[in-house]
C-alpha cells in the first residue's frame, strides 16, 4: 500500500447498543495499531443493554494524538437515525459521512462533505445476518478511506475470534467486509 | 524494549498494579471501574494472589486497611459513590498511616450519579479529605493510557515511601478510552524495610495492635507535628506539573486528567491559529504545584482553569495565582450534550481562548 500524505485518519461510529458501533472501532483501533505509531479508540454509551446511544472515535496517526475526543472527526458512520442531524453538522469541511442508507431516509443537505449512503443493513440481511451491518461499514470505510488494507482488519478478526466463534460466523464477517468495499468502490462522489 | 498493547486506561491500571507487585485487590463493583476488578478477578489468583469482592465499598476498604497493614501491597478501584463510601477506613488509615492505592474513577456526581456519565466532581474530596482529622492522601491525576500503567507502580513506591495513601484519579473517559502502552517496569530508588507491619504478636518481630496507633508518637501534639512534617517533605519532593507551551504564552491554561488532554488539543489548535497559548498540567492534585502555577501566572496576561465540574481546582489555581492575573473557569456547563454523556470538547476551549485573547 502507498503512503498516504495525510497521516492522520480519525472517525467517529454512532448507532444504537447492539448495532456494533463499538466493534467497528475496537477492530479498527487493533488493526490500525499493527500499521499507525498512535491510535486512540475512544467509546461512549448509554449504561443499558441494547437500544441506548453508542458511539466510539478513533483516531489514527503518525503523530502524537493530543485529544482521543473529537467534536469535529474527520468522518462519521451514522448507523442509526437519531444520530444524523448532529453529525452532518460536526463533520469537517471536506470530510465524510457514511450513512445506512436502508434505514435512514434522510438526506445530507451539506455540499462540502462527500456522502456515501450505503445499504449496509440490506447487504448484511443478503449475507444472512443482519448484525455484521458494522463490517460491512468498516469494509466501505477503508476501501474509501484506504486508512489500512482490509487485510490488517481480517488478520485481526482471526486473532480475536478463530476458535472462540463458529468458523462460518468468522467467514461470514470476513465476507460483510469485503461487501462493505464492493458497495463503495464506483460510488466515490455523490 | 518492553512490549506494547493497546489497553483501556481501566486495564493499564490493574495491569500496573500488578507490575508493581501487588497480589491483593479487595473491591466492589461499580461504573465505571468495573473492567479493573474484572480484569484483576482473572489475573490475581494465577500469580498466587487474591481478589476478594466484598459486600460493599466500606467493607472493601477495611479490607484494603488490613491488607495494608500486614506489608503487603494492596488495592481497590472504585468510583465516586463508592469513593464516599469508603471514607471511614480512609480515615482511620491516615491515623495509623497505612499505605495503600486507590484508583478512583470518577463518575459525575453529587449521590448516585449518573453510572453513565463522565464528570470531574470529586477533585474536593480527594485532595482536601473526604473524611474527617485533617489527613492528607497524595492525589495522581495521569491524562494518558501509558501514565495510568505508570502512575499505577508510582502510586505504590509513594504509598510505600510515605505511609500514606496514594489515589490514582482517573474518569469515565480515562478509565475507557483504549491507546497504546509500552508495558515498561519502573525503576524506584530501595524502600525502608516495613518492620511497622503486623505480622502475628506472637511470631518473631510480631507487633500488637497497639503499635499501629497515633499513641505510638507519643501523644497528639507529636503526631500531628510528625504528620505536617511528613506533608512538608512530600510537597518539597514530590510535586509534578507538566509544562506544554506554557513559557512565554499569554493565556494559560490549567486543567488535569481528561480534560487536560482536550486543553492539550486546544492549545495546538490555538498555536497553528497563531495564538500564543500554553497548558499548564498538575500531575499530583495533591501535593498541588502552587508554585509553578504562581510563576508562569506572573508572566501571563490570563489564566484560563477548564474542568468538568462546577469549579473545585479553580479554587486551587485562584489561590497560587494571589490575584495577579484574573482567572476565568470553563467548567461544567461547557459539556456539550449530545451523545450518551456530555463532554468538554477541544473545539469548544478553543472558542473561550479566542474569546479570551
Amino acid at each position: 500500500m502507498e503512503k498516504k500524505e495525510s497521516l492522520l485518519f480519525q472517525v467517529t461510529i454512532t448507532g444504537l447498543g447492539g448495532q456494533g458501533a463499538l466493534l467497528f472501532g475496537q477492530l479498527l483501533a487493533e488493526a490500525g495499531a499493527t500499521r499507525f505509531k498512535n491510535v486512540s479508540f475512544f467509546p461512549q454509551y448509554a449504561t443499558v443493554m441494547r437500544g441506548g446511544e453508542s458511539e466510539c472515535t478513533v483516531t489514527l496517526s503518525e503523530e502524537e494524538i493530543d485529544s482521543p475526543l473529537v467534536f469535529e472527526p474527520q468522518t462519521a458512520v451514522v448507523m442509526a437515525a437519531p444520530q444524523l442531524k448532529q453529525f452532518e453538522k460536526r463533520v469537517v469541511s471536506g470530510g465524510m459521512i457514511f450513512i445506512d442508507s436502508s434505514v435512514i431516509t434522510e438526506k445530507i443537505e451539506r455540499r462540502d462533505v462527500k456522502v456515501f449512503y450505503l445499504p449496509a443493513t440490506r447487504a448484511a440481511t443478503e449475507l444472512g445476518d443482519t448484525r455484521v451491518a458494522n463490517l460491512v461499514f468498516l469494509g466501505a470505510y477503508l476501501a474509501a478511506t484506504e486508512a489500512i488494507p482490509i487485510e490488517a482488519v481480517e488478520e485481526i478478526l482471526d486473532k480475536r475470534f478463530k476458535g472462540r466463534i463458529k468458523e462460518t460466523l468468522l467467514s461470514l464477517n470476513k465476507k460483510a467486509l469485503r461487501a462493505g468495499a464492493k458497495l463503495v468502490i464506483g460510488k466515490r462522489e455523490d | 524494549m518492553a512490549e506494547w498493547i493497546l489497553s483501556s486506561g481501566n486495564e493499564a491500571a490493574a495491569r500496573g498494579a500488578i507490575q508493581a507487585g501487588c497480589k491483593y485487590f479487595f473491591g466492589y463493583p461499580i461504573t465505571p471501574q468495573n473492567e479493573i476488578a474484572e480484569f484483576l478477578s482473572e489475573e490475581l489468583p494465577k500469580i498466587g494472589g487474591v481478589y476478594l469482592q466484598s459486600d460493599g465499598e466500606g467493607a472493601a476498604a477495611y479490607m484494603l486497611f488490613g491488607g495494608a497493614l500486614t506489608g503487603q501491597r494492596v488495592m481497590t478501584a472504585t468510583s465516586s459513590p463508592g469513593f464516599s463510601l469508603m471514607h471511614e477506613a480512609i480515615s482511620h488509615m491516615a491515623m495509623v498511616e497505612a499505605p495503600a492505592v486507590i484508583i478512583e474513577v470518577m463518575r459525575l456526581g453529587p449521590g448516585a450519579g449518573t453510572g453513565g456519565q463522565q464528570g470531574q466532581t470529586d477533585y474536593r474530596q480527594m485532595t482536601k479529605g473526604g473524611g474527617h482529622g485533617a489527613y492528607r492522601n497524595i492525589v495522581l491525576a495521569p491524562y494518558t493510557v501509558q501514565e495510568i500503567f505508570d502512575f499505577t507502580q508510582l502510586a505504590f513506591y509513594l504509598a510505600d515511601k510515605y505511609r500514606i495513601l496514594v489515589i490514582v484519579a482517573t474518569d469515565f473517559i480515562l478509565g475507557r478510552m483504549t491507546e497504546r502502552v509500552n508495558l515498561r517496569s519502573l525503576n524506584f530508588p530501595p524502600l525502608p524495610a516495613k518492620d511497622w507491619a503486623l505480622k502475628g504478636k506472637d511470631q518473631k518481630d510480631g507487633k500488637s495492635d497497639h503499635h499501629m496507633s497515633a499513641l505510638v508518637f507519643g501523644g497528639i501534639p507529636e503526631f500531628f507535628q510528625h504528620q505536617t512534617e511528613k506533608h512538608q517533605r512530600i510537597i518539597e519532593e514530590e510535586t509534578r506539573v507538566e509544562n506544554y507551551q506554557a513559557e512565554n504564552a499569554r493565556l494559560i491554561i490549567i486543567a488535569y486528567g481528561s480534560t487536560a488532554r482536550a486543553a492539550r488539543r486546544a492549545v495546538n489548535i490555538a498555536r497553528k491559529n497563531g495564538l500564543e497559548v500554553g497548558l499548564l498540567r498538575p500531575i499530583t492534585l495533591w501535593p498541588f504545584p502552587k508554585e509553578a502555577i504562581k510563576k508562569a501566572a506572573s508572566r501571563a496576561e490570563k489564566v484560563l482553569v477548564v474542568e468538568d465540574s462546577p469549579g473545585e481546582l479553580v479554587e486551587d489555581v485562584e489561590a497560587a495565582v494571589l490575584e495577579q492575573v484574573p482567572v476565568h473557569l470553563l467548567g461544567i456547563w461547557a459539556r456539550h450534550h449530545s451523545g450518551p454523556s456530555g463532554l468538554i470538547y477541544p473545539e469548544r476551549i478553543f472558542q473561550e481562548i479566542k474569546a479570551l485573547i
